[in-house]
């Protein structure tokens, strides 16, 4: 298992060169001074154009660009993205208030749509054509088919506006930041966001389901006495769940691209608002950085789902 | 006349297969509804000089935000222009952004999916490396970065749906490939001196057709959905061409949610009734060319 994790960590770290080089040399097209990309516009001003010079010496930005892109590399692994040079503000900062919301909200829709959809694709497998069945195929038809947006539209006319049950928008209400008010500021976007993956869950679940339950192992598990719910969860669910992560891992870009639209909805500060906002105020750069960011961290969440099949599945570990 | 028939009775004794395939889908009811839904839209789109007067662009502040009417069946938004008519003149950008990306699409991923599957090697692993990167990228902000660094057009925006829409058809492609590639049939093309091209394209594509047009027919959905998503945001296809995306735009403020349904309704509506159809068709399509059942 750890030489597993171990070569799925190594395996991502050509794909994280790829992206962050064609975003270095994305940058490095642009016009403008790179220089100003990098230190605070505050102290770019104040500077002497020596102070300059000496100053793109110690950055490396006179060296050739392979050796720019290495001393680049490693400022933004040390946590240093630099500054937009639009508003002057701190890349890095944006992203430390941003990410996390981001990633919240990503999560909570996660978890809503795992346990949904496993849930329903299960009870629509072991029901096959039965009430429960029906209203599954027929919500995963209209989940895959109307788009989050126009979700979010209605659920904030019915639950905001007319019910007052949840916010209309927003991360927190201003002065009050507690765990339970960022909670239930996420419910509305967080449920638009899981509504599509509910529905292709539900269905892949359902088909993978009946699957196994075809198999013979699990007509032995049956045959042998044990009960038909441990038969269904143990035998049945932990294999029918395999290729359900599997598509888990191919549905984590589209999870991401949902939430820049969701957020916007909701008035969610969050990475997806902070890439339009750039892009409205024509900040190229820090769309750039934000995409890379954004890429990065779906490529290590799709490699973390990855490991998390294998612990489901051994025989994956070993090929 | 006589040579007539015989000729009908060859074309049906050599297409029992598609025929085979045609009665399934008929056969399927939701599909054959998905399919005629789908072209009423899509005919309705076309026509829509004939079946509404009104320009959708054209501006007319003294009919602002007017009720549901004969005059105008949906009413109009906030500059007086007719909704029913951006609807339908709207549905026209929509679905040909659909079908043109999932057309490109599909056809770089069978051209990179056949060279990849048939010649295998360092080139297979490549494309495959590539392909893996496409798959791992949020489409909305790669879509976001080219409106910054290019424009806000419609083509931008199809060519990125392109750029990154490839994969999903070449790992299907390639993967049939593989699978052919020892057959005995290919071994005696190739010593028959058919060329690689020929092999691949007149010889193996042919077996991948069904599931490449089920792949493609679904991903038309998604397209469409991309699109309406990136135009409400206002980074799609350029505000002043009507879509279902940039009519549903609107209703990014507060006041035109409660005032003003119709303008959001409606453009959704369309969009969600025009997916669900494509999708009934995907999966009719995928039952009918799946040979297990």
């Amino acid at each position: 298992m750890l030489r597993y994790t171990i070569r799925r960590f190594l395996e991502l770290i050509p794909k994280l060169l790829i992206i962050t080089l064609v975003i270095f040399l994305g940058l490095q097209a642009l016009p403008g001074d790179p220089i100003t990309r990098t230190v605070p516009p505050e102290m770019y001003k104040n500077m002497t154009e020596a102070e300059l010079e000496m100053l793109r010496e110690s950055l490396g930005l006179n060296r050739p660009w392979y050796m720019q892109y290495f001393s680049w590399l490693g400022r933004i692994l040390q946590g240093n993205l630099g500054f937009s040079q639009v508003n002057g503000s701190d890349v890095s900062q944006m992203m430390a208030d941003r990410l996390p919301a981001t990633i919240a909200l990503a999560v909570f829709a996660l978890l809503i749509a795992n346990i949904l959809g496993l849930l329903f694709g299960y009870l629509a497998a072991i029901h096959k054509n039965s009430w429960i069945d029906y209203t599954n195929t027929t919500f995963s038809v209209i989940g895959i088919s109307v788009p989050e947006f126009f979700f979010g539209i209605m659920f904030i006319l019915f639950f905001s506006l007319n019910l007052r049950w949840f916010p209309t928008g927003g991360r927190m209400t201003a002065g009050d930041g507690s765990f339970w008010n960022r909670l239930h500021h996420m419910v509305l976007p967080g449920t638009c966001l899981a509504l599509p993956l509910v529905a292709t869950l539900m269905r892949f679940t359902r088909s993978s389901m009946l699957d196994v339950l075809n198999k013979d192992y699990v007509k032995t598990a049956r045959s042998k006495g044990l009960p038909r719910l441990t038969v269904n969860v143990k035998h049945g669910l932990r294999n029918a769940m395999i290729p359900v992560m599997t598509l888990l891992v191919f549905r984590l870009p589209i999870l991401v691209s949902g939430a820049v639209v969701i957020e916007s909805v909701f008035n969610y500060t969050g990475v997806g608002a902070m890439a339009l906002d750039a892009l409205s105020a024509s900040d190229i750069p820090v769309v750039m950085l934000t995409t890379m960011v954004m890429a990065a961290v779906t490529l290590v969440a799709s490699c973390l789902v990855d490991i998390l099949t294998a612990v489901l599945d051994p025989r994956i570990r070993l090929d | 006349m006589k040579g007539n028939t015989m000729k009908t009775k060859t074309t049906i004794l050599k297409s029992s297969l598609s025929r085979r395939n045609y009665q399934k889908f008929i056969a399927n009811r939701l599909a054959v509804a998905g399919c005629v839904i789908m072209f009423l839209i899509l005919a309705a789109s076309l026509a829509a000089p004939l079946l509404t007067p009104y320009d959708p662009t054209f501006i007319d502040l003294s009919q602002r935000e007017l009720p549901i009417s004969w005059q105008h069946p949906l009413g109009t938004d906030r500059v007086g222009r007719d909704i029913m008519a951006r609807l339908l003149y709207g549905g026209r950008v929509s679905i040909l952004i659909g079908l043109v990306s999932a057309g490109g699409a599909a056809l770089v991923g069978v051209m990179l999916g056949c060279i990849s599957g048939y010649y295998g090697g360092w080139l297979d692993k490549v494309l495959l490396f590539i392909s893996e990167l496409f798959m791992t990228f949020p489409r909305t902000l790669l879509v976001l970065l080219c409106v910054g660094i290019l424009g806000q057009s419609t083509a931008n925006m199809i060519g990125v749906f392109i750029l990154t829409g490839w994969p999903g058809t070449q790992r299907i492609v390639r993967a049939k490939i593989i699978s052919l590639r020892e057959e005995p049939f290919v071994e005696s093309c190739v010593a028959n001196g058919v060329s690689a091209w020929s092999i691949m394209f007149h010889h193996l594509l042919p077996n991948t057709l069904g599931p490449i047009i089920v792949s493609a027919t679904t991903s038309v959905a998604g397209y469409i959905l991309s699109e309406a998503g990136l135009s409400f945001l206002g980074m799609g296809v350029p505000p002043d061409v009507p879509t279902w995306g940039n009519i549903i735009n609107a209703a990014k403020r507060m006041d035109i949610v409660q005032n003003l349904p119709m303008l959001w309704i409606a453009p959704g509506v369309a969009i969600s009734l025009f997916v669900l159809s494509v999708n009934f068709l995907g999966d009719g399509l995928r039952d009918a060319f799946d040979a297990t059942q």
